[in-house]
């Protein structure tokens, strides 16, 4: 059995409201897409074995038929076809539809005007067919995300867990405390040696520290201030692995608040982001000259805004800013702390008045996302591995406030510009015109930039070939064994 | 006994009706949003739309407090918005574990800060009475959070001798350090209360008789003094324990312990209203009734102590 911590507890087990990360790698376990992600993010076969696109609109699926639900029973192409009806139905509201939108007819189903979804067609068991409402060439990598995953919509979900197709099954699930997965005997590619996963639910970093020291757990993710401890140990070092998150962290600026692009670029121009990196992560986090992480295509090396505080200065002279006062709301986090009051003392140093405004998490979004805030500290992390998942919803001026453009950016160029990228059916073109994208809005600095992290973990002796995955959804325990 | 007992609990009703609506009118006012929890950190001004007109919160604040005492009559406290489960059958789950972390901690308060308690008080003015006050004191102060720390790493890290963190199935082990950590400060005040409760009977005119009598003093102050001293320690132990069942939230977090603390602690930081209206229902409920019990054993305790109305009936 191998033995992980979450940190919070999930709350659903249900592809259809997984929202959260612990939610996510659950499900991504128990229940396939039509396609998966690798350890590494790479996209992956699923229920699919194969499948094409002429045009980026019309996708054809062909259903791998090894493909068993846990019961034994085939999964067939109106699986499929279901898990997504079941998803957009209006009575299940689900908070997931946008995943889905983007077929055709989605929009209608979802509000009660068509009793089918047009763009969907299991044309036989084997055969699915999604058309698009326009080309859009993130769609792949979308229905990675649990929301796309299959269900069984035939039979009731035991415990509000529906059936899956995945390499694991749950087989107890003790809410607040444990979950418990094996392997599903009915997982045609299942190569793991291991009995299966014991996810235990540990809220406190310094609980879970004591569980790996004391063998409890196997995998510890490894609290950013311990690092050096695990690093300059020669007898661990060579057990911690480490991997850069598809992750940016980044002050979002209110930039209807603030217009003058020279007051943004002087707070970022203030900053030293090189020094916050190497006291908070090590020297591991790499300084973020653009909102697209390195490891994703459109991931390009740019200048950044260079430590200048007599540039940032003169900066807010020009603009007339120097006596600038603005609030900057967080949520309540040690990390979160420790960046926040490390940038307040580089603002003050060029004149700037910050204060820190530290809110619970629901508090906090209700006003980011409602634009009500001068700036904010918030980091976006990957749902799937592609530049469109950072462009579009953190600056396409469709997506103010929730849809995650919560510094209300607004270019039309650069909306432009996000829509014929993900239109785009070439990988190295579509690769270009993202980072042309990032470097536009980078230049027009709507956050101050800050970081990508990287995560650190360290894994216990008796476990080999345990993977880090670069996202939530990547986790293949197949080539994991545990020693007893 | 019996009326009394029939009134109080009447008393129960317009007091949860009370703690109901001033519940819902905080929720109500609080900053945060149940549906923004529900929807992760992507989402659209339509999905926000929808998930509100199905929980109800798109209707006008009167007729939602109507639904809600509504459903509160029928013993109905609806579903969590996050996870979907009944809320009464997860208040129903956590609630043994938390009774179980509870009892335990109360048990050993109790043993250990009456017996140290009584010790002090025999021993009063000594090294060994300057010590246990000094002790209480400290283990009054001590920090929850970090007290339990420390003994995580004593007794897991260092010694290996106790399990860290978790449920462990119910295997007693896994009791042990959360209940120590839990009973520390009510050990302590326990302690503090005993001592000065016994030295205030010692003083007592019946106490000097059992001692002309020529009962030996661990007798007087057991049998006589401490009998007679057990009011106030009767009242910490009743608060305590009402406190212990409505979840001990910090105790939880740090030993990992499925229990009703975290499941309200959750709910609040997600606005889960059904939950976080459950959860507060049901400790009121908790508190009334530890505190109708406590009422109940001063008279059986002290037969000079007369329930309200009793004497006039």
């Amino acid at each position: 059995m191998l033995e992980l911590a979450l940190e919070t507890a999930p709350n659903r087990l249900d592809p259809a409201f997984a929202v959260d990360v612990s939610e996510g790698e659950i499900c991504a376990l128990v229940f396939e897409g039509l396609v998966g992600l690798s350890p590494e993010g790479v996209l992956s076969p699923g229920v699919a074995r194969a499948w094409e696109t002429p045009d980026g609109r019309r996708f054809v699926f062909h259903i791998d038929a090894r493909a068993r639900f846990s019961d034994g029973r085939s999964v067939r192409a109106d699986d499929v076809r279901a898990s997504f009806e079941r998803v957009l139905a209006p009575a299940t509201a689900s908070p997931r539809t946008w995943v889905l939108e983007r077929i055709r007819g989605a929009r209608d189903f979802r509000d009660g005007k068509a009793s089918a979804i047009a763009g969907l067609e299991a044309s036989d068991d084997s055969t699915l067919v999604v058309e698009l409402a326009e080309p859009f060439a993130p769609f792949l990598s979308m229905l990675a995300l649990p929301a796309a995953r299959v269900v069984d919509t035939r039979s009731t979900p035991v415990d509000g867990i529906p059936l899956g197709s995945g390499p694991w099954v749950v087989s107890e699930w003790v809410r607040g405390d444990h979950i418990t997965l094996v392997p599903n005997p009915h997982h045609a590619r299942r190569a793991t040696a291991i009995d299966g996963v014991r996810y235990r639910i540990i809220p406190e970093p310094f609980t879970r520290i004591a569980e790996f020291e004391t063998g409890a757990i196997d995998v510890l993710e490894i609290p950013d201030a311990e690092v050096p401890r695990f690093l300059d140990d020669s007898q661990r070092a060579s057990r911690v692995l480490k991997r850069p998150e598809l992750r940016v962290f980044y002050i979002g600026i209110n930039n209807p608040k603030f217009t003058d692009v020279r007051v943004r670029r002087a707070l970022n121009h203030a900053v030293n982001v090189a020094e916050l990196s190497r006291v908070l992560q090590a020297s591991a986090a790499i300084p973020a000259h653009g909102a697209i992480p390195p490891g994703i295509p459109g991931f390009k090396e740019r200048p950044g805004y260079e430590y200048d505080p007599v540039l940032a200065k003169r900066l807010l002279q020009e603009a007339g800013a120097e006596n600038l006062h603005l609030e900057v709301w967080l949520r309540e986090s040690a990390e979160g702390g420790r960046v926040m009051e490390a940038v307040q003392g580089y603002w003050r140093a060029v004149g700037v008045d910050a204060t820190l405004v530290r809110r619970e998490w629901s508090a906090f979004k209700q006003a980011v996302s409602a634009g009500k805030v001068d700036a904010f500290l918030l980091d976006w992390f990957a749902d799937y591995p592609d530049a469109e998942n950072f462009l579009f919803p953190l600056f396409h001026s469709s997506n103010h406030g929730g849809g995650g453009n919560r510094s209300f950016f607004s270019d039309p160029q650069v909306d432009r510009m996000i829509e014929d990228a993900s239109r785009e059916l070439d990988p190295a073109r579509r690769a270009a015109a993202s980072a042309s994208v990032d470097s536009l809005v980078f230049s027009q600095a709507p956050w101050v930039y800050l970081y990508f992290p990287t995560t650190f973990h360290i894994v216990a002796e008796r476990v080999d070939g345990y993977r880090l995955p670069s996202l939530y959804l990547g986790n293949d325990f197949s080539g994991v064994r545990v020693a007893h | 006994m019996l009326a009394y007992t029939f009134r109080r609990i009447l008393w129960f009703f317009p007091i949860l009706l009370g703690v109901a609506t001033v519940t819902f009118l905080l929720l109500h006012v609080l900053p945060g949003d149940p549906v923004l929890s529900m929807v992760g950190e992507r989402y659209d001004a339509e999905t926000l739309a929808r998930l509100r007109a199905e929980m109800n919160l798109d209707k006008p604040l009167v007729e939602r407090y109507g639904r809600y005492l509504v459903d509160l009559a029928t013993l109905d406290f609806g579903n969590s918005y996050i996870t979907g489960e009944p809320v009464t059958k997860t208040i129903l789950q956590r609630f043994p574990n938390t009774l179980r972390l509870a009892a335990a901690a109360m048990a050993i308060a109790v043993v250990v800060g009456v017996g140290i308690g009584v010790l002090a008080a025999w021993r009063r003015g000594s090294a060994f009475d300057y010590l246990l006050v000094g002790g209480a004191v400290v283990g009054v102060s001590m920090p929850v959070f970090w007290l339990g720390v420390v003994l995580i790493y004593i007794f897991s890290m260092r010694l290996g001798v106790l399990p860290a963190s978790g449920f462990g199935n119910g295997n007693p082990l896994y009791l042990i350090l959360p209940a120590l950590t839990l009973a520390m400060a009510s050990t302590a005040y326990i302690a503090r209360i005993t001592r000065s409760s016994v030295l205030d009977e010692v003083h007592e005119t019946y106490v000097k008789a059992a001692r002309a009598k020529g009962a030996p003093e661990s007798r007087v102050l057991v049998r006589h003094a401490l009998r007679n001293a057990l009011l106030p320690i009767i009242t910490v132990v009743g608060v305590d324990f009402g406190s212990y069942l409505s979840g001990a939230v910090l105790t939880e977090s740090i030993f990992a312990w499925p229990g009703l603390g975290r499941f309200t602690l959750d709910a609040i930081l997600k606005r889960d209203l059904p939950a976080i209206q459950g959860a507060v229902l049901f400790m009121a409920v908790l508190f009334m009734t530890v505190n109708l019990l406590v009422d109940l054993l001063y008279a059986r305790v002290d037969p000079r102590v007369k329930l309200a109305r009793e004497s006039n009936a």
